[in-house]
């Protein structure tokens, strides 16, 4: 989704004319002093506070169009969410903490704005810059504000100079012009005012775009792979390209893992990782056979230093609908196992965060770093012989990858029948996992339109598998835990049979996907869903 | 969202004091707040046929977070309006409605009738605060009050969606009668009647002069602490509007 951004690159039209774009932000070099009285209005005290933006880490707020300050300075402390298009306050809290997640928002104006928004996710700085600030009323006849611009000269930011040069100061400040509801045109007028008669120059960036702190960029979610291959790139260019690109999402996340603000940076971290590691499995005649024998397990390995995390951190996501599911049950009834997961999710995170804080994994990041920047120059070693398809089109190969392992989907899929164990499921899911990393590794290579139509049939088949194996893995979790449960004294029964009820819910419901995997297979494997990744494969035609 | 409405028989008994103050107490509070007289700019006939909508009429206040409709002269002929008008009951409610996107309180202002925008405010909102002042006559004038509000359902109290509020307005501590009542009709009334009450004082009359809440020009007054007092009851009852 795209930003309500409508600052022009022109300046602003008169007045007089008709309503068109009108900017919100601009430079200044007049003093607060000289722009009040030019406006006619009336300045306030000058604040020195330090700024913080918050938003979520893929930018929910920003993409509704929201931003997030917190000023805190010795003389103010607000929070104001604001529109980014315009800089109208959606409201302000004066003093008071900002919560950080949905499920800490008590109820009230905080609640209302952000728990439809923030979801899953958490809010963390993104941005933060020292800003000395003085607000400008311009007021009518009668008194009433009818806008206010507020003078912000930006100092440098937390962040900047430790280590580095100090950028030079900003010779000018920055105004934003923020409009009163229901006097719209008298923002238009003043927006032209400022421009044509007090000297400013309308600013096309969000002061967030300059104040984002981390590498991040505003509307970028730094867990989302943007990969662009181009047509007939060496495969093996392309498939470093990609690993280049996976370790950068996995290094924006990591740094966040110890703090956890929410589940996601461990997930996502978690996906570029699998990923990588699909990657590799299918580098086999691309990159050195020594350096996949080399990755592949090291990667692995970290993976798996990360999968009873993530499992505990679902269980208690999911949690709450484990209590709808067993209306039957008691109150209270599942808090020992809420308890229990708590407690090893604690164990698992201590040994994830000490395991990330260690030598071993310092000098892993190193070397793999090492490996993928050494293969990005020109002076390529010479080829050991492992190597055949090195120099290949990268499209050649995305093609002859995908096609093997939709064909090995298709394979496996046919035969399974409804009396296989589930094994062969479990098997099938991995394969459709190859397949969907493969389709979006290679995704920019295809025709944008196609290819969503081949991962959506796709997706709905990876439900279905992950609905069977997530439900089986679930029950036999609980089984574990209600075991362990039941060797701690103090559990009352009525406890361990909530839990017993619980894992029958997932019993169920993994029949349930079970009974649904033929029909879903079917629809996947029909002719016309084979035909549509043919063209694709046979057309390509990057982005569409 | 919320609909509060200040709502007295008599006239004169701080009805939009009471409006504005809690108005601005709510907002203070972070609460996006609409606040209005029901007087809409470009004309009542436009509002009751709902071609404008009350988020069209909103202007900005001076307090954060608190918007308002302005007064305006040509809502003298809404109750002839409303009076042609099929459902003419629901048509308040229905404007104030796609508020809800918008705001966490509305405040409405009411005039000192009982007519059809009455009937309109009784189908529209969620909290009815009657301030009253502690004299034995204005007292009775709540059970008036309560006898229409209860009586122009046709099911009865019992089915009443709003719960009446009452506080006692302009209290004079200097007088006998005023402290007894002050004291009696809480208890009598449990639930009905605020422990908050709003002291008679003259910085209450100068908010027409300063054009604005209390709090904004004499915070920390009594007047201004019984409103704040007021407000956190109300909120006590209903924290997540």
């Amino acid at each position: 989704m795209g930003r309500a951004h409508t600052q022009p690159a022109d300046p602003p039209e008169p007045a007089s004319t008709k309503p068109g774009p009108v900017a919100f932000t601009f430079t200044a070099k007049a003093s607060a002093a000289k722009l009040a009285a030019r406006v006619g209005g009336r300045a306030g005290r000058p604040f020195e506070v330090e700024r913080t933006w918050l938003d979520t880490f893929d930018w929910r707020l920003w993409n509704q169009g929201l931003a997030l300050e917190v000023d805190r300075g010795p003389a103010l402390n607000s929070a104001t969410l604001r529109s980014t298009g315009d800089h109208r306050v959606h409201w302000v809290q004066r003093d008071g903490e900002v919560p950080v997640c949905a499920e800490d928002l008590p109820p009230g104006p905080w609640r209302r704005s952000l728990a439809g928004v923030l979801g899953i996710r958490a809010l963390v700085p993104v941005g933060s810059e020292q800003v000395q600030k003085t607000e400008i009323v311009c007021a009518d006849g009668e008194g009433k504000t009818v806008a206010t611009l507020m003078w912000e000269r930006v100092g440098s930011r937390p962040d900047q100079g430790q280590g580095r040069e100090r950028p030079a100061p900003r010779p000018v400040a920055r105004v934003r012009l923020i409009p009163a509801r229901g006097y719209d045109r008298t923002a238009r007028e003043l927006a032209a005012l400022l421009v044509e008669h007090a000297g400013l120059v309308p600013e096309t960036a969000h002061p967030l775009e300059q104040a984002a702190t981390h590498g991040l960029r505003p509307g970028q979610d730094p867990g989302k792979l943007r990969l662009v291959l181009a047509p007939g790139m060496r495969a093996d260019d392309a498939l470093r390209h990609m690993l280049s690109t996976l370790f950068a999402v996995m290094g924006a996340n990591e740094p966040w893992l110890a703090s956890a603000p929410d589940t996601e940076f461990l997930h996502d971290y978690r996906v570029a990782l699998r990923r990588s590691r699909s990657v590799l499995k299918q580098a086999r005649g691309i990159l050195p056979q020594e350096a996949l024998d080399e990755w592949r397990p090291a990667l692995r390995d970290l993976q798996v230093r990360t999968n009873a995390h993530r499992d505990l951190d679902v269980f208690l996501l999911e949690f709450d609908g484990y209590r709808a599911a067993v209306p039957q049950v008691g109150e209270g009834d599942l808090e020992p196992l809420r308890d229990l997961l708590l407690r090893h999710r604690r164990v698992e995170h201590a040994a994830l965060v000490s395991y990330l804080d260690s030598e071993e994994h310092r000098s892993l990041l190193a070397r793999y770093r090492a490996f993928l920047s050494s293969r990005a120059g020109q002076d390529r070693p010479v080829s050991d012989g492992s190597t055949p398809d090195e120099t290949r089109p990268v499209d050649a190969v995305a093609a002859g990858r995908i096609r093997r392992a939709h064909r090995r989907l298709l394979r496996s899929g046919a035969a399974i029948g409804d009396a296989s164990p589930a094994e062969p499921l479990h098997e099938l899911r991995i394969s459709g996992k190859e397949l969907r990393y493969l389709l979006e590794l290679y995704g920019s290579l295809y025709d944008r339109a196609v290819l969503g139509g081949v991962v959506r049939e796709l997706k709905a088949l990876q439900d279905n598998l992950g609905e069977f194996q997530d439900c089986e893995i679930h029950a036999q979790r609980l089984h574990e835990y209600a075991s362990e449960l039941r060797a701690t004294a103090d559990v009352p029964t009525s406890s361990l049979m909530a839990v017993a009820l619980v894992a029958q819910v997932f019993i169920d419901r993994q029949a349930q996907a079970r009974a649904a995997f033929a029909g879903r297979f079917t629809a996947f494997a029909s002719r016309h869903n084979v035909r549509l990744l043919d063209r694709m494969l046979t057309k390509g035609g990057g982005p569409g | 969202m919320k609909v509060l409405a200040t709502y007295s028989i008599k006239g004169g008994v701080g009805k939009t004091s009471a409006a504005v103050n809690l108005a601005a107490s709510a907002a203070l509070a972070g609460w996006n707040v609409f606040r209005t007289k029901a007087k809409v700019k470009g004309g009542s006939r436009a509002l009751v046929s709902q071609r404008r909508s009350l988020l069209d009429a909103a202007v900005a206040t001076n307090v954060a977070n608190l918007d308002l409709v302005p007064a305006d002269f040509r809502y003298r002929h809404l109750d002839l309006q409303l009076h042609d008008t099929k459902g003419s009951t629901r048509v308040l409610a229905e404007l104030i409605q796609p508020l809800a996107g918008s705001y966490d309180w509305v405040v409405l202002d009411c005039a000192p009738s009982i007519s059809l925008v009455t009937e309109g405010v009784l189908e529209a909102v969620d909290i009815l605060l009657v301030p009253v002042i502690p004299s034995a006559l204005s007292v009775r004038t709540v059970d008036q009050l309560l006898a229409f509000v209860d009586g122009a359902h046709p099911d009865g109290a019992q089915l009443r969606r709003f719960e009446v509020v009452v506080f006692f307005s302009m209290v004079d501590g200097r007088r006998r009668l005023h402290r007894e009542v002050l004291a009696e009709q809480p208890e009598r009334h449990p639930g009905l009647v605020a422990l908050a009450s709003v002291p008679m004082a003259s910085i209450v009359e100068r908010m027409g002069v300063e054009r604005a809440p209390i709090g904004s020009f004499a915070s920390g007054t009594k007047a201004a602490l019984a409103y704040a007092q007021l407000w956190e009851e109300l909120q006590g009852r209903w924290p997540d509007p």
